[in-house]
């Protein structure tokens, strides 16, 4: 990333939203552009072009953040958009994904709060790749009858970090194994997923399939 | 509400958007006197003509030997003539007084007058035309016999209206309570939304957003245990840790159940996106799908708010989680597909009662089915709950119904319910005819 990410940042959590903007504005080659609490404000903010990435909570006090970013990004079809909430809404933007020009990307709060967590995935975020909550993506399971289901456990392991926004390299050490490796355990998983096309497409498009075909159980 | 039946609504809906207010007494009294007067016509014409006969029985035919066919006809229309007019005279006499306006009784006093005075001159008219023989014991019974056939040919007339308009009061007062109902439900409805919403907004605003400062304050002083190097401090650690995964866990399980049993996750954007994010939640190892027909995919596309209103759209929310739920429980499925669709609401300008989106007829019907692979029904249902939806559905002219999987060599239940509704803005598509895709 050469260029500075230039970020808009919308919370309606006075506190959360200082959070964020501390942490964001400490962070080399972030820049925090706009900073609001509500819907309202940041429609009347974020002009196309003034940010790369929106980091929005899914609830706020005067609106609901999804319909918020289905709107920023009409308006703004390169608008990176990433969801904050402080409840597992993974199954809410599923369709969202699906018609956004570009994939959206979810941090729960929770994860907000770790300063290298944060700055990881909206660097990956805003450089395209599709992150997902790295605690959640770690609780997940494929869902029964699900193409993810036949995933070797290996296969599964890779795909999840990919999911959380990591490079190969970065999944690669991780698991210590090789960045070769991961590679090919891709290459595996686009074909059991049917996914084609280019790298970095089909990289999100495997993304999405983690984000539909998982699912999370809370009751134990 | 219980006791007010499907038609009674539906009825209500044609009739109650022009007879609403106090201006309704008018077209109810016109159409009672229509009905007055046309009874009390018949009458007198049946009257007139029996009068006819009794003359030509009498002898008048007779009598009057030295008149030619020609006269004896002319006679003959003439006393038909003053009969009829005579008829005419004291209804409209009676009724331009406007008898439905009076008591009861004195509706009656009032056709015995105004025939009482018609019947004079009638008399007289006779006894101008008559060439039968005339003494005064026959224009005393001529008289008599016209006052009292007048009266009772009339009278008639006045009680059939008042009967007409006793009954067509009461339907609309019965419309009245149907609507004043409805609106009620409709209100409480209303408020039922502002209280789950506030509700809903302190859960997920301030209760969770406070638990997950906590969780992640466990985190922070966790890393700082890691940080001090020694062994008994990284146990500490992990206890702590383990303590934040708890409180998460109270937190998405407990609270957040909670919280969507208040208002579902994602209801406030669409149905889709509701029921999506429901099936997203349950246990990885059930298999699920949404499907979306081609209308409601055409209506999404190009709109912003949901197109169901959000009243419709809870509704409809609740049915789907409570098939889901009886699925899981009851069934023990494994597999789960919804399907929604819009279709045109084929009962044509009925449509529902109290919608968020106001009274009257609703052009749409949310025609959604939910089938699993679950047991097969039992003989004997029960399913409380489902009646308690069902019951929800059809008070808005909807319907809710459960069937064996539609592929017969399958084996599973097949939920389908439908729920009509009027969107915030038009569609931009026309859906076609229910039925056409009820999968």
């Amino acid at each position: 990333m050469a260029a500075t990410v230039r970020i808009g940042i919308v919370e309606d959590e006075v506190l959360m939203r200082g959070m964020l903007e501390q942490t964001l504005a400490s962070v080399e080659g972030v820049t925090v552009v706009h900073s609001v609490p509500g819907v309202t404000e940041a429609k009347l903010v974020f002009a196309p072009g003034s940010a790369d990435l929106a980091l929005i909570d899914v609830n706020l006090a005067d609106g609901n953040g999804v319909a918020l970013g289905v709107q920023l990004q009409r308006q703004d079809p390169n608008l990176v958009i990433m969801l904050l909430s402080s409840e597992d809404v993974m199954g809410l933007f599923t369709t969202v994904q699906a018609e956004a020009p570009r994939p959206w990307s979810y941090l729960s709060k929770r994860s907000s709060f770790a300063r290298d967590v944060l700055t990881r995935a909206v660097v990956a975020a805003a450089s395209g790749q599709v992150v997902l909550d790295p605690y959640l993506v770690q609780r997940s399971v494929p869902r029964a009858g699900s193409a993810i289901a036949d995933l070797t456990t290996a296969q599964f392991g890779v795909l999840r970090l990919i999911s959380e926004g990591l490079s190969n390299q970065a999944a690669a050490e991780r698991l210590g194994i090789s960045p070769r490796s991961v590679e090919s355990h891709l290459k595996s998983i686009y074909g059991r997923l049917g996914i084609d096309g280019e790298d970095q497409n089909r990289r999100v498009a495997a993304v999405l399939a983690f984000l539909k075909q998982t699912g999370r159980s809370w009751h134990n | 509400m219980a006791q007010l039946g499907k038609e009674d609504l539906e009825r209500h809906k044609h009739g109650g958007s022009d007879r609403r207010n106090n201006s309704s007494a008018y077209p109810l009294i016109t159409d009672a006197n229509r009905v007055g007067v046309t009874f009390a016509a018949i009458n007198v014409a049946l009257y007139s003509v029996i009068s006819l006969a009794t003359w030509a029985a009498w002898g008048g035919i007779y009598a009057a030997p030295q008149l030619t066919d020609l006269q004896l006809a002319g006679e003959a229309a003439a006393i038909l003539a003053i009969n009829l007019v005579y008829g005419v005279i004291v209804i409209v006499g009676v009724f331009a007084l406007r008898p439905m306006s009076r008591p009861q009784n004195r509706r009656f006093l009032l056709v015995a007058l105004v025939a009482l005075v018609a019947s004079g001159p009638r008399v007289l008219a006779l006894l101008a035309i008559y060439t039968t023989p005339l003494g005064p014991m026959f224009l005393a019974g001529e008289w008599v016999a016209g006052f009292v056939g007048g009266f009772l040919a009339v009278s008639a007339g006045v009680l059939t209206a008042g009967l007409v308009s006793r009954v067509r009061r009461e339907e609309l007062q019965r419309h009245a309570a149907v609507r004043r109902v409805a609106e009620a439900v409709e209100e409480l409805q209303t408020e039922e939304m502002r209280i789950r919403r506030m509700v809903a907004d302190q859960l997920h605003g301030n209760l969770q957003y406070r638990m997950v400062t906590v969780t992640a304050g466990l985190d922070s002083v966790a890393a700082d245990f890691d940080q001090s190097c020694d062994a008994a401090g990284r146990q500490l650690a992990d206890r702590l840790r383990g303590w934040a995964e708890t409180l998460e866990e109270i937190r998405e399980s407990e609270v957040r159940s909670l919280s969507h049993a208040v208002f579902p996750a994602g209801v406030e954007i669409s149905m889709m996106r509701a029921v999506e994010a429901m099936l997203h939640r349950l246990p990885p190892n059930i298999a699920t799908s949404i499907t979306l027909g081609p209308n409601y995919r055409a209506a999404i596309a190009t709109m912003e708010q949901g197109v169901v209103p959000l009243a419709e759209r809870l509704i409809g929310v609740y049915a789907v989680e409570e098939a889901v739920t009886n699925a899981l429980k009851h069934g023990h499925a494994t597999r789960i597909d919804v399907h929604v669709e819009l279709v045109a609401n084929s009962a044509g300008a009925a449509g529902t009662v109290g919608t968020s989106t106001g009274v009257g007829p609703s052009p749409y019907l949310l025609d959604v089915t939910v089938t699993n692979d679950g047991n097969p029904l039992p003989a004997q249902i029960t399913r409380s709950g489902l009646r308690r939806h069902g019951e929800r559905l059809q008070v808005r002219g909807g319907d809710l119904t459960l069937a064996p999987h539609p592929d017969g060599a399958q084996q599973g239940v097949q939920l389908h319910f439908t729920l009509p509704f009027t969107p915030e803005e038009p569609l931009p598509v026309l859906p076609t005819p229910a039925g056409a895709s009820a999968n």
